[in-house]
């Protein structure tokens, strides 16, 4: 089932591939991160190679946040590169690799939700609470290779998507409110008031982490 | 002010997010109150448990995704199969029966090669039934072979391109100088003599060459007979550094004519034993929407069959000194040139630029 996490269609992140899209320089390993993407612009294959080793998995976790589902997060990684690499010419390397990723991936993403239908109603994913079929994590327990990684996972995928889309964007990209808001199309206000109640509900299923 | 005031900012102050003079205040509370302080513990606390927990470990799976993605943007440099599971039907004692055969072949060949060469008829070693293709235990694109795998227009450096359709090399008239060798699947050659001549003794010829033409593509690693498609399942694209995989790649076999002969007809026999090569590859056009494991489950296209024969034909055709031999050659590569339908017609055509200048 694809959750939506977004409020509504946001013409934003319909952007065609590398336009419109906000890039910030990286802050470490720029040297060589600008240089294996100019080297991919020239057609080296085991540079973009190394690309694709280099941010796979934050791009992962970022995905699975916002979608819940680890084989359409494997879909919408491997599209996300595939369509850097056709795009890649057009990308100036002066700036950081993986926001320019993260925007593809999270278009992407969208377009995947808007492709299949929905056998619930936005509402009703909305407002659904705790689910424990959600919590079932599928393949990605593989992936964890320990119990307490596990259960984080869990507890993310068990918050409603409203509350888990807020706390991927400012956890994991370090989007400030502003931008979560323009992304979710929602209210800065509304930004701060989800993030705390999606820290409140993960301290609460995590407090003998704590 | 009322507490819930300052307990729903906490977070926002946690996150850097308040206005300078909504900031002072929540830092004045702060000051006053432990159950806020308590708050933002928390929240530092869940903060640090994020980093920790949320990574995703198993190098593996990342690795494998990695070569998915590559694959499927048709990068081959990467990429190398390799054996990850040994056979169990045969073994070690297979494997010490085809080193010796293959020592024994090649000691025949090499003492009888000047009659070989000169017969005509072509004389086959007892051996070998009539029919059977040379042994190629190592299978590598050569520079001249047509990238079947989908690359995006426009998204290829000019190189890279470049390498998609190029038309072949041409080598000098001596049996050494042929380079490129023939790719060769083990299920439709099922034949004792590739048994008879395993990768270890392929590459023992192969390493008295010093002039070896780069290639590109993947290495196949061929199996003796009866180890069907329960081994090949057991195949995987494993990785290497780039430098090992161009030097492994330089180590290729020597084909004699004898052997190209004995391939093409192999050949011709399986572009007539298929019904209808052009059904066979709709079917392959039929799959390409789906996943590549589905592609996979296609045995062998027949187009690559006949890229297959026009290049042993193009070969034979540099080597032979019959005439007559040379004309039948060009003529079977001259029917794929003046197929439209084919795409291995801008190869055949090609090879018959450079049969002509060869003349």
């Amino acid at each position: 089932m694809t959750e939506d996490f977004r409020e509504e269609n946001n013409p934003r992140t319909v952007d065609k591939v590398g336009e419109g899209t906000k890039i910030i320089p990286s802050p470490e390993n720029k040297d060589h991160e600008r240089k294996l993407v100019e080297a991919a612009q020239n057609g080296d294959t085991k540079a973009f190679g190394q690309l694709i080793r280099l941010h796979q998995k934050k791009l992962f976790r970022y995905i699975y946040g916002l979608t819940g589902s680890f084989d359409q997060t494997e879909d919408i990684v491997q599209e996300t590169f595939i369509k850097a690499w056709k795009a890649l010419k057009r990308f100036h390397p002066e700036y950081a690799f993986y926001p320019w990723l993260a925007t593809i991936a999270r278009n992407s993403a969208y377009n995947l939700v808007n492709r299949e239908e929905k056998k619930e109603s936005l509402d009703k994913i909305q407002e659904r609470g705790y689910d424990p079929v959600s919590q079932e994590l599928g393949p990605l327990e593989k992936l964890l290779d320990d119990e307490s990684r596990k259960r984080f996972y869990r507890a993310l995928k068990a918050l409603p998507v409203k509350y888990r889309s807020v706390f991927v964007l400012r956890h994991f990209e370090n989007k400030s409110y502003e931008e979560i808001a323009s992304f979710l199309n929602i209210p800065p206000g509304t930004v701060d008031s989800r993030l705390f109640r999606a820290r409140q509900m993960l301290m609460e299923a995590l407090k003998d982490l704590l | 002010m009322d507490h819930g005031y300052f307990k729903d900012r906490i977070s926002a102050y946690f996150d850097n997010s308040l206005r300078p003079e909504e900031k002072v205040i929540i830092e004045q509370h702060l000051q006053e109150c432990e159950e806020c302080r308590k708050l933002l513990e928390a929240f530092h606390k869940l903060d640090r448990l994020v980093e920790e927990k949320s990574y995703l470990g198993k190098d593996e799976y990342w690795e494998r995704s990695a070569r998915k993605i590559e694959e499927k943007l048709g990068f081959k440099q990467a990429t190398e199969v390799t054996k990850i599971a040994s056979p169990r039907r045969f073994g070690m004692a297979l494997k010490l029966v085809a080193v010796a055969a293959s020592v024994v072949l090649l000691t025949v060949v090499g003492i009888h090669r000047d009659e070989i060469w000169k017969e005509e008829p072509v004389q086959r070693p007892a051996t070998i039934p009539a029919g059977t293709p040379p042994a190629v235990t190592e299978e590598a694109v050569g520079e001249n072979e047509i990238t079947k795998q989908e690359i995006p227009a426009g998204s290829l450096s000019t190189s890279e391109q470049s390498t998609v359709k190029k038309p072949p090399k041409v080598p000098t008239r001596s049996v050494e100088a042929i380079k490129e060798t023939t790719d060769y699947k083990t299920d439709e050659l099922q034949q004792p003599l590739q048994m008879a001549m395993p990768e270890a003794a392929v590459k023992g010829v192969a390493d008295s060459e010093k002039q070896v033409q780069k290639s590109k593509g993947e290495h196949k690693v061929s199996l003796p007979e009866g180890q069907g498609d329960r081994d090949k399942e057991s195949l995987r694209v494993a990785g290497e550094p780039y430098n090992l995989y161009e030097e492994k790649a330089q180590a290729r076999p020597t084909e004699s004519l004898v052997s190209l002969r004995i391939q093409k007809d192999s050949l011709l026999k399986q572009m007539d034993s298929k019904t209808s090569w052009r059904d066979k590859a709709g079917l392959v056009q039929s799959l390409s929407g789906k996943s590549l494991k589905d592609k996979d489950k296609v045995e062998r296209k027949p187009a690559d069959i006949e890229n297959d024969l026009i290049q042993t034909c193009y070969k034979i055709a540099l080597l032979t000194e019959d005439d007559r031999e040379r004309e039948e050659m060009l003529a079977i590569i001259r029917k794929t040139a003046l197929d439209n339908d084919s795409p291995n017609q801008e190869m055949a055509k090609s090879y018959l630029q450079q049969l002509d200048l060869q003349k």
